[in-house]
């Protein structure tokens, strides 16, 4: 049996009530909070649906997630290593205010560590995040984790719409493009592919804010998550409201991903469309439509998985020049304020973050193409 | 469905694309904008269209209570809600607002006034001065405010080296800390070390020790340096000034409101701020300020020189004004290096050279670096104290060495720095090649301007000096610790009395960049500038101030130890909506100088 087959064969809607069953048990007689219910259940559930599916992907899963050990650890080494090489430290520009006391300065290095050479530091650091404690931001003195969760939903829902959105467009626009080659429609799709990217994100972000308030100053928002009256909107007012703001950014980064989506698939169909067993099907006398969603499109779509996979390690930090211009109170402009500022513990914090998400986007593109291909052997 | 989705991003793209050209052809300024006409004129603003802040009035209009007024702030918003460790600005917006001092200067004349004292005095001796509170002052929580807040606070928090504050020098005055002294609930007093000018200046803000003091018991310091994090409720934030936190969203905007129990009333008895409600929104990206500003979603703008041409023409149509509010704190200086720690030779030779320094002070063209750098926004500046300051020395302008070239080449001509090898770049009187490299912080597109229009200056009449901007960072450690550097341009932000500058100006400073840290002056006029500094800061005789400075600023001038370029205009545009518009170009005498007593007309 494929993969495919054996998740269709699990019994969705049985397992889904059993689930609930377990969440309301654990609420109502054990007296949980409902989130750790949910988590503690989904988390048993889960594992027994791979464990029916293939105990062979449920060894992988755990191999990979293994694996990311030695990889944060050389992140967070290689994070300390290259904060110190570069000159000065968080506390270096307080140094040119006549105000401060340079004892004051030398205590508060003292007090976040900074004075120690960098191998101490990323030591003391390793043994307490095993405890558990990420560091405290040295500008924000909220712990890393505390600061990021305050940030991170914004950044996920705006990153995910606009995910959405391109690969809706992009891939249907590539097969149109593949299967009219050389014709308007392919013409037409190219120049924009090709125009977008061509602009940088934050440069359309400029021109649509520019031509916004140019044309209907104040009629559309231009930027920000929410307007000043967000608070006293009804809950279906409050989501319009969000939706408002999210199209400018979902549109630029959207678009900007679009363009080699689109010119990916393009290209994948093509190859696909010119196999021999594309030109028997035809033969046999089966529609166009069946030929390219049946047979062509399931072949071409493999490499896009892949790509996937980058996209969502990305779905963190891909967004961040467009968050500053559009004002998107995401991680990108907290990350690069902390870069620039050398917050370390934040910096190391949010590449602590980055990794975990690159890790975890590659293994479910290595599921998803196992899942879709059956040629394809997890091991 | 995919063909019309894909014709609506073509006419969006086209769309925006035209706009571009469009737009920025509308955007020129023309020379004939109409003059502003309601307002009293003290003088014609520097630039069409502009209306100047008129400080000549003298007291505040009276308003309304109610309204909202909404701000961009640039950045990622406040830090921390707690001011004790606020350590940069987009904190210090806000906890500016959350706290009131006992004086205050008036913002009209920039005077020292009582504030929340009732009344203050200086003992005979001028080491003491013995403050008495307003009756009936309350934190926003209802507690009493008492001289204790004032008293515990320095004692028990900001003397306490553990707390993580950087409030700690400005009370560090001959070698120890002011003494704060309990009297009864309403009066405490303040003694110095020895003479000290600025005694207002330590009258500070209360702290809330109702809250502090049990915290400081159960967690001692590190009960503070966590006190009120950007997590903390912020309606657990108490205050003492015009306005409490209603509510804060992370990079996104905070709400201010009216502090119900501020204790300042305008003439007519209605109790301040007029706004019910003040919403800064956190905008990391200057040009979106500017955007939002223009689609009317904020009701103020900092205006740079670069965007006057794109405001100017939108004023009515829009509803605001561009308020000439005058010169700016910020200086850019080029700092000569006359440490020999650092200097080898014949580098030092020449730097410690008088003539040399002016030769190099004739080469700043002032009025093409405004007019490049600051769309011609901003003034010549000679002084180290702003033009605005009680203590500005008039004679400045006049003695100070302008731009000319030609003088510039006399000079050099005249201590032998010619060109002997006639390769066109001068040698010194030795024979050795004359090569100099000025440095500032790269990424400040001003700064880097100001090197390279420098340079060019002096390679014009035949000096080798080369502009390379460096990290900001490895700037700071070159003027900190013993490295070498020739000529570098940096700046610091200037305030009324200069009396902030006691770690610039006299030879001990750490701040004093030409040789820092000097146990006693190596050089004449570095002794000179440490006894007119005692002159003009140990004592609380306004006169013998104002001629203790001035003798310093004509030794600054004379010595040129840095030489000053330019200091932009500072300029604000506000809704014309809004009432009480009488800005001060100084930090805290800005939009938060007039904050509680705007109002929505």
């Amino acid at each position: 049996m494929t993969l495919l087959q054996r998740i269709q064969g699990i019994n969705w809607k049985a397992t889904f009530a059993l689930d609930l069953v377990f969440i309301v048990l654990m609420v109502t007689v054990n007296g949980w909070a409902l989130p750790t219910a949910v988590v503690l259940s989904q988390a048993i559930f889960w594992l027994l649906r791979l464990v029916w599916i293939s105990p062979t992907l449920l060894r992988f899963i755990l191999k990979r997630l293994l694996h990311m050990i030695p990889i944060l650890l050389s992140v967070i080494a290689i994070g300390f290593l290259l904060i110190q090489l570069a000159p000065g430290d968080i506390f270096t520009q307080m140094q040119l205010n006549p105000n401060i006391r340079p004892s004051d300065i030398e205590n508060f290095r003292r007090q976040f560590g900074l004075d120690q050479p960098w191998y101490v530091q990323f030591v003391l650091y390793v043994v307490r995040a095993v405890q558990g404690n990420f560091g405290f931001s040295i500008q924000w003195r909220v712990p890393v984790f505390t600061l990021v969760s305050m940030r991170a939903w914004n950044t996920i829902m705006l990153s995910v719409t606009a995910l959405a959105f391109s690969w809706g467009l992009s891939i249907p626009m590539g097969i149109l493009a593949s299967t009219k080659q050389y014709k308007w429609q392919d013409q037409t799709i190219s120049v924009f592919a090709f125009i977008g990217l061509a602009i940088p994100n934050f440069f359309l972000a400029f021109l649509l804010q520019f031509a916004l308030t140019r044309l209907a100053p104040g009629a559309w928002p231009i930027s920000g998550m929410r307007s000043l009256n967000h608070e006293n909107l009804s809950a279906i007012g409050q989501f319009f409201d969000i939706a408002r703001h999210m199209v400018l950014p979902v549109f630029v980064i959207g678009t900007s991903g679009m363009a080699s989506l689109t010119r990916i698939m393009r290209a994948n169909m093509l190859d696909i469309l010119n196999q021999q067993y594309i030109v028997t099907a035809k033969a046999k006398g089966l529609s166009d439509r069946v030929v390219i969603y049946k047979h062509a499109l399931r072949n071409a779509i493999n490499p896009m998985i892949t790509i996937l996979g980058f996209q969502i390690a990305s779905i963190m930090s891909g967004a961040a020049l467009t968050e500053v211009v559009l004002s998107w109170p995401g991680l990108g402009s907290l990350i690069l304020s902390a870069i620039t500022s050398q917050d370390l513990y934040l910096v190391i914090g949010s590449l602590i973050y980055g990794s975990i998400l690159l890790v975890i986007g590659n293994l479910i593109a290595d599921i998803l193409l196992a899942v879709v291909d059956p040629r394809v052997r997890i091991s | 469905m995919k063909r019309s989705t894909l014709s609506l991003l073509m006419v969006v793209l086209t769309a925006s694309v035209a706009l571009l050209f469009f737009g920025c052809g509308q955007a020129q300024p023309t020379a004939t904008t109409a003059q502003p006409e309601e307002v009293r004129q003290v003088r014609e603003p520097v630039a069409p269209g502009l209306t100047v802040v008129d400080h000549g009035v003298g007291d505040w209009e009276i308003g309304k209570r109610g309204g909202r007024m909404v701000m961009g702030q640039l950045g990622e918003g406040p830090r921390t809600f707690n001011f004790i460790l606020a350590a940069e600005t987009s904190t210090t917006d806000i906890t500016d607002l959350l706290g009131s001092g006992l004086v205050t200067r008036n913002q009209f004349t920039l005077e020292y006034q009582p504030h929340m004292a009732e009344s203050y005095e200086i003992s005979a001796d001028e080491k003491t001065i013995t403050v008495r509170l307003l009756p009936d002052l309350k934190w926003s929580d209802g507690t009493a405010i008492t001289s204790r807040d004032w008293v515990d606070g320095m004692n028990k928090v900001i003397f306490n080296e553990d707390v993580q504050t950087n409030m700690r020098d400005a009370y560090f005055i001959g070698g120890e800390y002011a003494t704060f002294t309990y009297i009864d609930d309403r009066t405490f007093s303040v003694t110095v070390a020895e003479v000290y000018a600025a005694l207002p200046n330590l009258l500070g803000r209360p702290f809330p020790m109702h809250i502090l003091g049990p915290l400081l018991d159960s967690q001692g310091a590190e009960g503070v340096n966590t006190l009120w994090g950007i997590d903390t409720d912020v309606t657990q934030v108490v205050s003492s000034g015009p306005f409490v936190i209603a509510s804060y969203s992370p990079g996104e905007r905070i709400t201010l409101r009216r502090n119900p129990n501020y204790f300042m009333r305008d003439a007519a008895g209605t109790q301040l701020p007029y706004l019910d409600e003040l919403v800064m929104v956190f905008t990391p990206d200057q040009d979106t300020l500017l955007q939002n500003f223009l689609a009317r979603q904020t009701d103020m703008l900092g205006v740079r020189g670069a965007d006057y041409a794109s405001l100017v023409n939108q004023q009515e149509a829009l509803g605001f004004k561009i308020y000439e509010v005058g010169e700016s704190t910020n200086t850019n200086f080029i700092t000569m290096n006359q440490n020999p720690e650092t200097m080898e030779s014949p580098k030092i030779d020449w730097l410690m050279n008088r003539q040399f320094r002016t030769a190099l002070a004739h080469l700043i063209d002032r009025e093409t670096l405004i007019n490049n750098l600051e769309f011609g926004f901003g003034y010549p500046q000679y002084s180290f104290v702003p033009r605005f300051s009680p203590y500005y020395w008039e004679g400045a302008d006049e003695a100070a060495p302008k731009y000319d070239p030609v003088r510039a080449a006399e000079i050099l001509d005249s201590i032998g720095f010619v060109d002997q090898n006639g390769d066109g770049f001068r040698q010194d009187d030795k024979g050795n090649p004359i090569s100099l490299v000025i440095e500032t912080n790269a990424g400040n597109r001003t700064r880097e301007g100001i090197i390279t229009i420098f340079a060019q200056e002096a390679e014009n009449i035949g000096l080798r000096i080369t502009p390379r901007p460096i990290d900001f960072n490895v700037l700071v450690g070159k003027l900190l610790t013993p490295e070498p550097w020739d000529l570098i341009l940096i700046g610091l932000t200037g305030s009324v009395d200069p009396i902030s500058g006691a770690n610039v100006y006299p030879s001990r400073g750490n701040l004093h960049m030409v040789e820092p840290r000097q146990e006693s002056p190596r050089q004449d006029w570095q002794r000179r500038v440490d006894e007119a500094w005692i002159v003009a800061n140990q004592t609380t005789n306004e006169d013998q101030r104002k001629r203790g400075f001035q003798t310093i600023q004509e030794i600054w001038i004379e010595e040129l130890p840095w030489a000053y370029t330019f200091t932009p205009l500072v300029m604000t545009a506000y809704a014309e909506r809004f009432g009480n518009i009488y800005p001060q170009p100084i930090a805290g005498f800005d939009w938060k100088g007039i904050i509680t007593r705007i109002y929505e007309k």
